[in-house]
Formats: structure tokens, sequence, C-alpha cells
């Protein structure tokens, strides 16, 4: 058996990798049979890790959590001991370890206390692509780690990332990999009926379900954003069937029903800007007014209103930004004349003056504010995504402009633009 | 040389020296009086904004509060036998606060104390400047959700146990975990020797076991991304043993969410919106109980008034600013002005008359506004007030107690003219009660045109309308304080409004009246069929058409009456107060002194320091116009203004020459063109004084052209 192991993993049902580990009295059928119960549709990976992993001690680590060495040596100690930290304990771990020649050691001494030498050990890192930031030598370390400690234990990482993308420096072992793909339909359906909700008749949900997937599916194919679009809009395709308006099998009205609602969610799909509760109010009111929710959900209509500077300055930097630096004279002095090539490349000003110059055009009130190149400026930090980017732009004036920071500045722009009556116009003769 | 510096240094430790109020203050008769008066507003502000900060946000707070106990309804610590989803949704309250930053301190604090008050919760305040790393976010929420335990036990010795833990422990999940569990055993098992240890605010409203770990994130758009992200996931696989539930601040729109986190991590919290309230709400609220009420002796002046709004409005929406300005204009009334002895309630006034000295009475004299007063008076009462300190302080208790029924008046009458024009298309004089006010405070509103405008408009207003105002007005003035003075005011609109409502009666009459009048009319026909030249129709017939276009309805009549007597209630009451005798000791109007300390100007302060440097080292020698370059001046004023005529790039050699003919101007007589090098003294103090300027920003290195440096300012010269 090698002594690590990759799993890609892609798409896994959450409890998948737990369930994987459970450490069960039964024989190999059973266990799987379990198993393939809890995770459907991974049957053929399930079997393959059966067959390399016995029943075991086992440690789960995750590495977003642990995110130093010394949280994640202690953590496998601790688990391994069984101490856990408590006010009782006051809180302490196990032992203080914070290097690699200190963990082997205690590794051996909690193995020896435990009597775990005649078991594997099982080290399960998730999120296993956080290794590769901590030092060099962690991930090699692992890898080797058998070898290293000279007990009988085997890691297993556990990533949505290609093994490739791990291989850095020398000394370390190529792990055997397993991967996870993608769920067909066909196994989304499956996995998406097991949350029948116990009111409703199995063949009423797979219908549901499979008219879920019809409008879902083009744009979204994640098991969990999958389910939640299901829960949300579960008791809209039920209500007529509650309130015994439709039959059970009269899927054209239900889908009449509900064939609004789905429409309104699939703009907001993987947004998840409202609860569910929220949702359903939202739909109520519209219902009452008349009038349908807007297109984009809440996050569209920007009810958000800012100073006069900070109004003037987001504009300022977007036309500074979207236009080319040779064109601000013509747009932006009063009385544009011929334009002379030579003089404009002799004043090729900063963005910085750049945006100070446009700003001075489209608000004329700033001549009586001469505070406001400094002020503003930093002012500028507090505002958007564009404004945050511009700035640090602007302040280091190391990078030059590309459509592609104009592009969510333009957005924000016409929401500002939205909000207030800011003619543009002014500034585009 | 470091042996005999180190003997030389001694530290003294001196004697402490309290700044006595004195010391600021001259010693003048009246101060305390006023000092105590300015402390007492002070005070009373500072308690009613606070009071109505909360009021403000009580229902939205009590929405999030809502919300937040309606979270994990089916939290138990027991692992339940099937995994449910739902726990893997961190329940999230957004709270959209509005860009004005500066206020989401106090909202937060408000908040957070209304929760303590309502839940048994463990929270935390997170501010993104506390937690740049996710040890620091870890560390700093775990120390506050624990810390809180010692609200349940013995304070001193827990107390110093748990901080000493935290220096050991690492804070980990794990650790609140059971930590967590070990509180909620505590609390199931012996709830009787909890009460025994003392917390009866707690216990009294505990109800449930369930207690939520609240995280709260003040600022959300200034946290790192990455940390954030690790922390929601790691705080979602803790979900099943610890009921976070997260409250984000946000100041934007919640779409600054979806740019922090990406869907994975987004994709874990369940949010629901809360919406605050705009910040011009919160002004508004400002204004009508704290600017304009009477019992406030003390008012902003039209500009001061102009100003603060414009600072409100073209800034950043801070309604705390607001007020710390107000109340430091309040401050500088008080100190600068020493007729602001008299700005008293209007309970003390006579009490304090009495007690005016005369050069008080001189000062009070001096004001501009009574100057005009005593001119307008016969001359044997002016010889009088200029002399007869008692008829004097007899005029100014009598001009006082007017300014203040003329205050008292003024806001009921607002709101009633507010009511009206407000909604008038094209809003001649303002949609908010603030830029009627301002206009108020400058000058006569009714001799404005669009005074004129709007009366003209309301010369049209529908039945329902005005039926609707007036009752309006009637509750404005009733609620007033004021009501006593305005009660002829309240009876003449009630008046009005029972004309309204039995305007069918009123219609009746009128046509009986009519057909009276039709009867009675035959007769004046009966002319019509007598012999009459072509001249004398044409006039009966244009007489005719006159008469009818004149008629006018019942209802229009009436609406025309209370047109007109609206429009001269409004010119009696709303008169500009700039024209009221002694309307200094309340209206502060020094915008000349309030500016700069409220509304600095760095740029233009740090140019003129170095153009003229006399100004802030008070040394006229110094003192010089922009061009004139003194060569006594500091060097790095010189260095300034010597780059000030360059160009975009500006060499450095060339520079340094023309710094030392500057320098050096000052030394050798003109007899001597000789150009030197320059020796090591004056390239050290100009090196010195370049770097100094880069340090302030004015220039920076660059690499386009060798030993040049780029201007960063333009257009100075």
């Amino acid at each position: 058996m090698p002594p690590t192991l990759l799993i890609r993993r892609w798409l896994v049902f959450v409890n998948g990798k737990m369930a994987l580990a459970k450490r069960t009295q039964g024989n190999v059928n059973d266990l799987l049979d379990t198993l393939c119960n809890t995770v459907p549709c991974r049957t053929q990976q399930i079997e393959s890790i059966l067959t390399l992993v016995g029943e075991a001690q086992y440690v789960v680590v995750n590495c977003i959590e642990c995110y130093n060495c010394r949280l994640m040596f202690e953590h496998i100690l601790n688990s391994l001991s069984n101490t856990s930290p408590a006010p009782s304990n006051n809180f302490a771990s196990y032992a203080r370890c914070d290097n690699v020649n200190d963990f082997v050691r205690l590794f051996h001494q909690v193995i020896e206390e435990e009597k775990l030498s005649a078991e594997t050990v099982y080290l399960i890192f998730e999120n296993a692509e956080r290794l590769r930031d901590r030092e060099v030598t962690l991930l090699p370390t692992l890898l080797r780690f058998q070898e290293l400690s000279a007990c009988n234990v085997t890691v297993i990482l556990e990533s949505e990332i290609v093994w490739e993308k791990f291989r850095a420096g020398t000394g370390s072992v190529e792990p055997y990999i397993i991967f996870f793909p993608n769920y067909s339909k066909a196994e989304l359906v499956k996995i998406l009926l097991m949350e029948c909700p116990k009111n409703c008749k199995p063949g009423l949900y797979e219908n549901y379900i499979n008219l879920l997937l019809s409008v879902f599916y083009h744009v979204c194919q994640s098991l969990t954003e999958l389910r939640h679009l299901a829960v949300l809009n579960f008791p809209k395709f039920f209500e007529p069937v509650k309130k015994e308006e439709a039959a059970e099998d009269d899927i054209r009205k239900l889908w009449r029903n509900v064939e609004p609602h789905l429409k309104k969610a699939l703009q907001t799909v993987y947004l998840r800007e409202v609860s569910s509760a929220q949702w359903e109010r939202m739909q109520e009111e519209s219902i009452e007014h008349g009038t349908s929710i807007s297109v984009h959900g809440t996050s569209s209509h920007l009810d958000l209103e800012l100073p006069f500077f900070s109004k003037y300055l987001l504009i300022a930097a977007y036309l500074a930004s979207y236009n080319p630096a040779k064109s601000d004279k013509r747009f932006f002095a009063k009385h544009a004349g011929k334009i002379n090539k030579k003089t404009q490349i002799a004043r090729q000003k900063t963005q910085n003056e750049r945006i100070i110059r446009s700003l001075f055009f489209v608000g004329e009130s700033f001549i009586h504010h001469p505070d406001v190149s400094v002020k503003m400026l930093v002012k500028l930090t507090l505002l958007f995504e564009a404004a945050h980017r511009h700035l640090k732009i602007l302040m280091t004036q190391r990078l030059e402009y590309g459509p592609s920071t104009a592009l969510p500045c333009s957005l924000l722009l016409l929401q500002v633009c939205q909000t207030k009556s800011v003619t543009i116009q002014k500034s585009y003769p | 040389m470091v042996s005999n510096l180190w003997k030389g240094v001694f530290v003294f430790k001196g004697k402490k020296r309290r700044a006595k109020l004195e010391d600021y203050l001259d010693a003048e008769d009246g101060l305390n009086n006023r000092l105590q008066t300015c402390e007492e507003l002070l005070e009373r502000i500072q308690e009613k904004f606070q009071l109505m900060q909360s009021e403000l946000n009580t229902k939205l707070f009590e929405e999030v509060i809502h919300y937040v106990t309606g979270a994990h309804e089916d939290f138990s610590l027991e692992p339940s036998p099937v995994a449910n989803s739902k726990y893997c949704e961190i329940p999230t309250a957004a709270l959209v606060t509005g860009v004005n930053t500066p206020d989401h301190d106090g909202i937060f604090s408000n908040l957070v104390s209304m929760i303590h008050k309502q839940l048994i919760s463990n929270i935390a305040v997170l501010k993104s400047k506390d937690c740049p790393t996710l040890k620091a976010i870890m560390n700093t929420t775990i120390s506050q959700i624990m810390d809180n335990v010692d609200m349940f036990s013995d304070e001193e010795d827990e107390d110093e146990a748990v901080s000493v833990i935290n220096h050991r422990v690492c804070s980990t999940m794990p650790v609140l975990a059971s930590w967590y569990r070990e509180k909620c055993r505590v609390k199931q098992q012996s709830p009787r020797k909890r009460k025994a240890d003392g917390s009866p605010k707690k216990t009294s409203k505990h109800t449930s076991t369930k207690s939520h770990v609240i995280v709260v994130f003040e600022d959300l758009e200034s946290f790192i991304p990455s940390v954030l992200q690790d922390f929601i996931t790691i705080c979602s696989h803790y979900l099943q043993d610890i009921p976070f539930v997260f409250i984000f601040g946000i100041a934007t729109a919640v779409t600054a969410v979806h740019r922090l986190l990406p869907q994975h991590v987004s994709s874990l919290l369940c949010m629901e919106k809360f919406q605050a309230p705009p910040s011009s709400d919160c002004l508004a609220q400002v204004i009508h109980q704290i600017v304009m009420p009477a019992d406030f002796p003390f008012k902003l002046g039209g500009r001061v008034f102009h100003l603060l709004v414009d600072m409100f409005l073209y800034h950043d929406f801070s309604v705390l600013k607001f007020i710390q300005s107000f109340q430091f204009a309040l401050l500088d009334h008080f100190y600068s002005d020493p007729v602001s002895i008299m700005t008293v309630p209007e309970t003390d006034l006579k009490s304090q008359v009495r007690k005016l000295s005369l050069s008080q009475l001189d000062h009070l004299r001096s004001l501009p506004s009574f100057r005009r007063f005593v001119e307008k008076q016969p001359a044997a009462a002016q010889i009088k007030l200029l002399e007869d300190t008692k008829y004097t302080t007899n005029c100014v208790t009598e001009q006082l107690e007017a300014l203040y029924d003329y205050s008292n008046c003024v806001q009921p009458i607002l709101s009633c003219i507010h009511s009206f024009v407000h909604k008038l298309p094209g809003h001649p004089l303002g949609h908010k009660m603030r830029e009627i006010y301002g206009l108020l405070l400058n000058q006569n509103i009714c001799d404005t045109p669009e005074y004129k405008e709007a009366m003209q408009m309301l010369r049209a207003l529908s039945k329902d309308e005005m039926i609707g105002k007036l009752d309006q007005c009637i509750i404005f003035i009733i609620r007033s304080t004021s009501a006593d003075l305005l009660t002829d005011v309240r009876d003449e609109l009630e008046h009005f409004k029972d004309k309204y409502d039995n305007i069918e009666k009123l219609m009746q009459q009128e046509e009986t009246k009519e057909e009276l009048g039709k009867k009675s009319s035959p007769e004046k026909r009966t002319s019509f069929g007598g012999k009459m030249d072509l001249f004398q129709l044409k006039q009966t017939l244009q007489e005719l058409d006159k008469s009818k276009k004149k008629k006018l309805t019942v209802y229009e009549v009436i609406r025309q009456d209370t047109i007109d007597y609206l429009d001269a209630i409004f010119r009696r009451y709303l008169i500009s107060p700039t024209v009221l005798p002694l309307h200094e000791v309340m209206y502060y109007n020094r915008v000349s002194a309030i500016k700069p300390c409220i509304n600095g100007v760095p740029r233009s302060n740090l140019e003129n320091g170095l153009t003229n440097p006399g100004y802030y080292l008070l040394r006229e020698d110094l003192i010089s116009d922009a061009l004139t370059i003194l060569p006594t001046l500091p060097d790095v004023c010189i260095a300034y203004k010597l780059h000030n005529e360059c160009g975009r790039l500006i060499n450095l050699y060339d520079w340094l020459q023309a710094f030392m003919m500057i320098v050096k101007s000052a030394e050798v007589d003109e007899n001597e063109p000789e150009i030197r090098k320059p020796d090591k003294l004056i390239q050290a103090r100009f090196i010195r004084a370049v770097s100094e300027l880069q340090f302030l920003g004015f220039i920076k290195p660059t690499k386009r052209k060798t030993d040049h440096v780029a201007r960063l300012t333009w257009g100075a010269c």
C-alpha cells in the first residue's frame, strides 16, 4: 500500500471523506454498502479506496484551519492521544510542538503510549493545496512521513487541484491518485432525491428535481448550489398540491405555477444575497404590489447615495481611466483648437494629474475648493472596488490602465448615475 | 565625546503642573458663568444626540435581533444522526449602513449593547484594523467571546486566569468549541447556582439554554479578503459545535460581499439584508431636535449653518461630524464672544440680566444690531439707552424676551410652510426643512422671488391637499412648545378647516343666493330690451363677460382667503434673525473663525507655509511676496521656491547652483562674480532641503533622466 494518497476532490459529497475513514466493525461488504448509501454515485472510487485502506485510526487535519505548523502538529498529536483542550485542563494541548523534529519524536511517543503501533494510522489533510504555501520542506516531509517516522502511517491528501501543481523542489514521493469525476445529470438527480421532504411523494419530487435541472443545469452544475435552489423553490412548487388546487400528477399545471419563480431565481443563482425567508417575503411583496422583482435581485437597485465630492471624484476617475490620455485635451479643454502632437507627447501627465483635471472639468464648483486634491485622493480609498484599484495604481503610478480595469468602473459609474442625475454628457462633446 | 555626553544627561522629574482654567481664559468677570452654561449645553446636546441616535435605529436593531434569535432554531449540542445540510450555512445579517463611516462606531456600539440587553449571547466585534492576519482574527474573536464568560462567575480571579490562558493557549476553534460545550453544560446543570453567583439581569431574561455566538464585522469592505475567506470557512466547519451568527457591517452595497468572497465561500453564508436609515434622515432629526428648537439658547447663524450642511453633503454624510462641529461652534461662541454671557435658557434670563456688569453691558451696547436698534429710537430714548444703565437693562431684557418668543414661534411656523411647499413642482423653496431654515437664517424668506413663486403655486391647490396640509399645520402648532403663543393662528386655521368641511353647505347657500340674484336680474335684463346704440351694447356685453370671468366658486374664495391669511402669518413670523436686535447673543455666525478649525485645508496651508514662512514663524522680516526669494528664508523654503520655477523635470545640479547663489548672496557682495564650487556645508543643506521636499510629496526621484527629479505638483507658478 502506498504511504501517500491523493484524492482529487471534484464535487465530492460533503460527508464523503468523513465516512471514508469511519471505523466499522462489520465486514468490507457491509462497509461498502453503508458508504455507497451515504455517498451515492461514488461506488467506484469508494471501492478503490477500500482496497487500499483498512479499518484504521485516523486524524483529519483541515489545512485552512491549521494555518501554521504548530497548530497542525499539535492537532494531530491531540487527536491521537485523545487530549482535547477543555477548561478542566486549562485548554492545554498534548505537548508543545512547532517543528518537524519534535513532531516525529512526539509522534513516536504517542503511538507507543496509545499502543497503536500495530494499526495503520491515517493522516488526512483536507484542502491540501494550502500546504504548498507553507515551508518548502513540509510537503516532502509529509509525503515521506512513513520513512521518517518509521511508523505504520499513511498520509492522505485531499485537494481540488491536480497533483502536477504540487510538485516543487525535490524529495517528494509520487502519491497514488484517486480521481473523483464530475457528477452526471442522472447522478445529480439521484443525490438530490435523497433530500425528498417527508410530506412529498418521491415520484412528485423526482418530477420537481427534473424540472429544476432543466432550468438550472445549463448555468450551474454545483451540487451545493442546486441543493440550495431545490430547497428554496420547493414550497412554491408544492403549494398547489398542498392547497389541493392541482393533482399531484398534473405536471403541466405545477410547472406553469413554478416557472416564473424559477426564472427569477435563475437571475440570482450563485449570489445568495437573500435567505429563503426573505426571498419568500420579496415574492409576496411583488405579488401585492403587482410588480415583478427587479431582474437582478436585491443587489441591482443600488440605493446608495454618495457625498458630492466622492461622486464627482469617482466619475473623474472613470473618465480618466476610460479615455486615452491623448484625448484629454480635446475633451476637457474649453477651447480645444488644433492638437499639436509634439506638445502632447511632451506633456504626458500622470494618471493622478489627469483625474484631478477631469475632476475640475466635471464639477466646476471644485475650483472653489483648492484642498480637493489631497483630501479627495485620500478619501478615494473609502469608495468602491474601482476607486480602490484606481487609487492603488495612481499612488504607485507603476501600472498602466487597461480596458479591463475600466469595465467594473463603468458598471459602477452607471449605478452612480442612476442614483442621482449626473450628466456625463457634459464631458463628452 | 560619547562619555562626556552621557555624563551630561540627567533626568529631572519636574513638578507636575496641571493646566488651570485661568491659563487659557482671560480672568474676566462672568467667565465662570459662561463656562457653566456652555458645559450644561454641551452635555444636553450630547445626551439628546445619543438618545436620538438609538431611537432612530431601534427598529432596525430589533429586526436584526429578531433575526439573530430566530437563527439556529434546531441547534443542539448532541450530534444529530442525520447530517443536516442547513448546518453548513452560517446565518448572516448583512447590515447596510451607508457611506458615513465615522458614524458607524456609534451604530455598532448601540447594536451590541442592545443585543447584550436582550439576549445572552457571546459577541465578538471585529474591526479590520485589528485583523490583518488569520491568527489575529482568531485571537480577537476567541478572546472577546471567552472574556464574556466572566459575567457568569466571580469576576477578578477568572479575569486574570482567562487573560493568562489566552497568552499561553493557541486560540483555535477546538478551544472555543470545548469552552462553549462546557458553558452550556454548566448552565444546564446548575441554573440555581448561577443565580446565587449574582447576575440577576441575565438570569431573569434567560429562557433557553441556547446562546448564540455572534461575530460582528464592523467594516467588512476593509477586511483582507483571504483572511475573511479562511475565517468563514473555518467557522462553517465548526457550525455543528458552535452556533455562529455573523453580522456584516457593509458601507456600500451587498455586492461587496461577492467582491470579497468567491462563490465557494459565499455559499457558506445564508444572508439576509437589513438597510439602515440613510444618514440624511438622521441629519434632519438633528436639525429638528437640536439645531432648531428654542430650548437650546444657542443657535447657528446662516453662514455657519450652511458651512456645516455643506460639509455634510460634500464630504462624508457623517452626522457625528456635524454634531461635533456644532459643539465646536458652541464652544467658540462661549469662549470668544463676551456677549455670550446672555446666552442662557429663557428661564434664567431675568436673573442673568440683573447680574450684568457695566463692561458687559457696554459689550451689548456695542453690538451692531443693537446700535441699529438705538438709531431707530426717538432722540430722548437714544440718550437714555447710551447712558442710563437701568433703562438699558430693561430694554435688553425686553429685546431678548422678544428674541426668545421669536425663536419659539419660528419652528412650528417653519414646519407649516414646509408642509405646504415641500411637494411643489420644482421645489422653489427646497424640499427639505433644512433648506428653508437655511434661507430663513440669511434673509427674510417672504421677500424672495422663490417665495412669491411658491405662493402663486399654492393658490392652485386642490381641496383634499389643502385640508391635509391644514391638518398637518394644526398638529405642528399643537405639538410645539410655544402652542400658547400661537393660539390665535391655530384658531384661525381651524376656522378655515371648518369652512372646508362645510363647503357643501356653503355652496348650497351660494346657489340659493344666485337663484335669488337671478330672480332679481330680470329687471336688469329688461334694460337690455330697451333701445340702445351699438356702443352701449358693446359695453354691457363686455361687463357681463367680465363678471362671468370673475365669478369664483366657493372653494376658490375660501382658498384665496386661506392663502392670504397664511401669507400674512408667514410675513409676521418668518423674519430673518439678522434683522432682530441683539441677535448676536443667540446666533453664532463667525464662519471665518470656525472654518479653518473644522474644515482644514492642508495643501494650501502647506504651500502658504513654504512660500511665506514668516506667517507661521511670526517673523516680519521673513514676510515677502511669492516671487522674491530672500536668503534668510529657511532652506526648504528656498528650495521650494526655486523648484516652483522649474518644469516637470528638475536638474539637480542647476537647482543646487541656484540654491547656492541665493544662500551666498547674503554673505558675499555682488562684486565677486566668480562661480565657486559649492562647499560641503551648502551641499548638505541643499540635500536636506531636497529630501524634505520629497518627504512632503513635492518631488520624486525619476529614472527618465540622470541627475533629475520629477515634480509631482503643477500649476503653482
